[in-house]
C-alpha cells in the first residue's frame, strides 16, 4: 500500500517540477529524492557586510538576484507515509544553523499535521513559495558571521599548515623521505575533519551548513549569482535596437555598466563600421548619449581572428600616434613603433636595429644638412633616372611618392593638437572635430577646445579668435566651389604623418 | 538588406504615431531610403508656414547617420542657402546606431523652433538673431510668407 502511494507521489512530482529542482533514485525498495529549493529574491536583494577600511567599519552591498538552492535531500522509509515520516537532511551554503533548525522544525510540524499523508509537496510548496517570509529575510542578508568565520578557520589553517610543512621538511632532511606530498597532506586533512567535527558536535544532523572554512563565501555567492544571471541572460529575449529583431541572450551582447543590449551581428557591424572610420578608441554603446564601452574582450569574441588582429593593431597605433615621442621604422618589413629623444635627429629601432634620420627615414646622416626633400622636389628627370640606379626604382619612387604626399598635407592640412594626426577642412566653420581622436579644436590658431563648449572660443571677446568661426572667404563667396570638394574628395581626404 | 527593414519598422511606427510636426510623409516603394516629408513648426516665426524636407538614408544604415535636407528655402542660422542643417545628433562623430528616425525629427524641429546661434551655419543670419532679435524675427516671418509651403488644415 505504502510503496504504492510513494511511486504515485514521486510520479506526480516529477511532472510538477523540472529535473534540476527534483531528482530520484531507488536503491532496492527505497525511494532516495534530491530536492532543489531555489529562493525567489526580491527586486534589489543584497548581501551586506561589514568590510573594515583602516580605523573604520563600513557596511557593504552587493546586489543578487539568485542564491544558491537550499537542498532536501530525502530517503523514503518503507512505511512512509503510514507510519514514519521521511528521513532527510537540509542543506545549505548561505543560512545559519539557527535558521535552518527553525526550517526542520517547520517541516517536522507540517508532518505532524498531516500524519498518514504525502507530505513532500506540503514541503516543497512550503520551502519554495514561504522560505524567505518564514524566516523573516526581507531584502538582505548579512554574511558576516559566514566571513568572520571563514577568515578565522584560514588563518588557523593557514598557521597550522605552516607548521606541518616545516614538520615535514624537517622530516625530509632526516629521512629524506620522498613522501613529502603525502605526508604533508594527511595532517591538513585531519585538521579539516576536527574542524568539522567540533563544528558539528551536538548539532542537529537534519542541517548541514555548507559554509566551510576554506572557501570565501562572499565570493562564492557573487560568482554563483554570476553564473546564474549568465545562464538566465542566455535564455532570456532581448529586442535589438540596431536591426529591431528579437533575439536570444545567447546571441546577445551586453554593454556594461549600462546593460543595454544589442545582437551580435549588429554590434559586430558597428565595430567594422567604426574599423572602417579609423576610429577604433572607445567604441561607445549604440545607444544615445550612453557613454558605456565595449570590453576588448568583447570585440574579441563578435570579431573574426583577423579582424581582430587588424581592430588590435589599429588600436596600438592610434594610441601611438597619441604619444609625440613615437615615430615607425622606416624599414618595410619592420615599422616597430620607435620612440625619440626631444630635439634628436636621430632615433634607432629597438627592432631592426636601424638607425635612421626622423626627417628623410635615410640612414642617419650626422651633421650633413638633410637633403631627402631638396634632391627629390628640385631633381630633374636625368637626375631622377640616376637616384633609380643608385638607390633603386622602388626606392625613388617612395621617396617621390612620400615627398609629394608630405607637400600635399603640408599645404592642405594641420595637425590635431592632440593626436598629431592630419585634418584637412572641406567645408564649414573654423572649429573642427578630429575624425581619429575627437579632440576639439580651432582651424585658425591651433588650440584645443574646450569638450563642453567649443565655440567659447569664438564668442569671447578676449579669445584671439574672437568672431572668427567662419573663415572670411566663406562670408565673401558664400557658396563653396564645387569642384573643389570633388577633387579633395579625390585625394582621398585623410592623410596620417607620422612624423613631424 | 538590414537598412531596408529597420527603415520599413520606422515608417511604420512614424505613421501610426501621428507626429503633428512632421507629416505628409511620401516614400517611393522602390527606394525606401528617400523619405520626404512636411515640418510643421509651432514657434514664431516659422509658425506660418511649413518646410519640406528630404531624408537620405545611406546604404549602411543604420551604422551611419541619415542625411538632411530642406526642400524649402527658410531663413535660419542653422540652415544653408543650399538647405543643409548641421544637426549635432546626426554627425559622423555623434551618431549612434540605436538612434531613431523619430529622435532625429525631433531633434530637428526642436532646433527649427529654437535656433542655436552658436554653431550657426549662416553667420549673417546668426549675428542678426543674436543683435537684433526683432529685426530677425521679422525678416523671417516675412520669408517664411513667401516662400514657405501651406500649413495643412488640421
Amino acid at each position: 500500500m505504502d510503496s504504492e502511494k510513494q511511486k504515485d507521489e514521486v510520479t506526480a512530482l516529477e511532472s510538477i517540477y523540472t529535473d534540476e529542482e527534483f531528482s530520484y533514485f531507488k536503491e532496492g525498495n527505497v525511494h532516495k529524492i534530491t530536492v532543489k529549493i531555489f529562493p525567489i529574491l526580491p527586486q534589489n536583494f543584497c548581501l551586506t557586510y561589514k568590510h573594515c577600511n583602516g580605523t573604520t567599519l563600513e557596511e557593504k552591498k552587493i546586489f543578487i538576484s539568485n542564491l544558491p538552492p537550499v537542498i532536501l535531500s530525502i530517503i523514503l522509509p518503507l512505511d512512509y507515509p503510514s507510519v514514519s515520516p521521511p528521513i532527510y537532511t537540509l542543506r545549505s551554503s548561505w543560512l545559519r544553523y539557527q535558521a535552518m533548525l527553525k526550517l526542520c522544525n517547520e517541516l517536522n510540524r507540517l508532518w505532524n499535521m498531516n500524519k498518514g499523508q504525502e507530505i513532500l509537496f506540503t514541503w516543497m510548496n512550503f520551502l519554495q513559495n514561504d522560505l524567505l517570509e518564514f524566516l523573516n529575510i526581507k531584502d538582505t542578508i548579512d554574511i558576516d558571521q559566514a566571513l568572520a568565520y571563514y577568515r578565522i578557520s584560514k588563518s588557523n589553517f593557514e598557521r597550522d599548515s605552516q607548521i606541518c610543512t616545516t614538520n615535514n621538511s624537517l622530516n625530509c632532511n632526516s629521512n629524506n623521505n620522498h613522501n613529502v606530498a603525502g605526508s604533508s597532506k594527511e595532517p591538513q586533512k585531519k585538521m579539516i575533519r576536527n574542524m568539522r567535527r567540533t563544528r558539528h558536535k551536538a548539532l542537529d544532523t537534519r542541517v548541514i551548513c555548507d559554509i566551510i572554512g576554506n572557501k570565501n563565501p562572499l565570493q562564492m555567492l557573487i560568482d554563483y549569482n554570476e553564473m546564474k544571471s549568465q545562464a538566465q541572460f542566455m535564455k532570456d529575449l532581448f529586442k535589438c535596437n540596431i536591426c529591431f529583431a528579437d533575439k536570444l541572450g545567447q546571441y546577445c551582447t551586453k554593454f556594461i555598466p549600462c546593460s543595454h543590449v544589442f545582437c551580435k551581428e549588429c554590434t559586430a557591424n558597428y565595430v567594422r563600421t567604426k574599423i572602417g572610420d579609423g576610429s577604433v578608441q572607445n567604441i561607445l554603446c549604440p545607444e544615445e548619449k550612453c557613454e558605456s564601452e565595449l570590453h576588448l574582450s568583447q570585440v574579441k569574441e563578435l570579431l573574426l581572428p583577423e579582424e581582430f588582429y587588424k581592430f588590435d593593431s589599429m588600436l596600438l597605433s592610434s594610441t601611438l600616434d597619441m604619444m609625440t615621442d613615437i615615430i615607425y621604422c622606416p624599414r618595410r618589413n619592420c615599422q616597430y613603433p620607435v620612440s625619440k629623444e626631444e630635439d634628436e635627429k636621430m632615433a634607432t629601432c629597438p627592432m631592426c636595429r636601424y638607425v635612421f634620420c626622423i626627417y628623410c627615414k635615410m640612414v642617419y646622416h650626422g651633421i650633413e644638412p638633410c637633403k631627402m626633400k631638396i634632391v627629390v622636389k628640385d631633381a630633374s628627370v636625368e637626375e631622377i633616372e640616376e637616384l633609380k640606379r643608385r638607390y633603386g626604382e622602388k626606392q625613388v619612387q617612395l621617396m617621390i611618392e612620400n615627398s609629394r604626399s608630405e607637400d600635399w598635407i603640408y599645404s592642405h592640412s594641420q595637425m590635431c593638437p592632440k593626436c598629431y594626426t592630419a585634418i584637412e577642412k572641406a567645408d564649414g566653420c573654423n572649429k573642427m572635430t578630429c575624425w581619429k581622436c575627437g579632440t576639439y579644436f580651432c582651424w585658425n590658431c591651433l588650440q584645443k577646445l574646450d569638450k563642453n563648449d567649443p565655440y567659447m572660443h569664438f564668442r569671447n571677446p578676449s579669445s584671439r579668435c574672437f568672431e572668427k568661426l567662419w573663415p572670411r572667404e566663406y562670408e565673401d563667396e558664400g557658396d563653396v566651389d564645387n569642384e573643389a570638394i570633388g577633387e579633395q574628395d579625390l585625394a582621398n581626404n585623410y592623410f596620417r604623418l607620422f612624423y613631424v | 538588406m538590414a537598412a531596408t527593414r529597420r527603415l520599413q519598422k520606422e515608417l511604420g511606427d512614424i505613421r501610426q504615431s501621428g507626429m503633428k510636426s512632421f507629416r505628409d510623409i511620401h516614400v517611393d516603394e522602390t527606394n525606401i531610403l528617400t523619405w520626404q516629408g512636411l515640418i510643421v513648426p509651432d514657434s514664431p516665426p516659422y509658425n506660418k508656414g511649413a518646410f519640406k524636407i528630404e531624408i537620405n538614408f545611406p546604404a549602411e544604415y543604420p551604422f551611419k547617420p541619415p542625411k538632411i535636407n530642406f526642400k524649402t528655402k527658410i531663413y535660419h542660422p542653422n540652415i544653408d542657402e543650399k538647405g543643409q542643417v548641421c544637426l549635432p545628433i546626426i554627425s559622423a562623430e555623434n551618431w549612434k546606431p540605436a538612434t531613431k528616425t523619430d529622435q532625429v525629427i525631433q531633434a530637428l524641429v526642436a532646433l527649427v523652433n529654437e535656433p542655436e546661434p552658436e554653431h550657426p551655419l549662416r553667420a549673417d543670419l546668426a549675428e542678426e538673431f543674436l543683435r537684433d532679435r526683432k529685426k530677425f524675427s521679422k525678416n523671417a516671418e516675412e520669408y517664411t510668407k513667401k516662400h514657405s509651403e501651406k500649413r495643412p488644415a488640421d
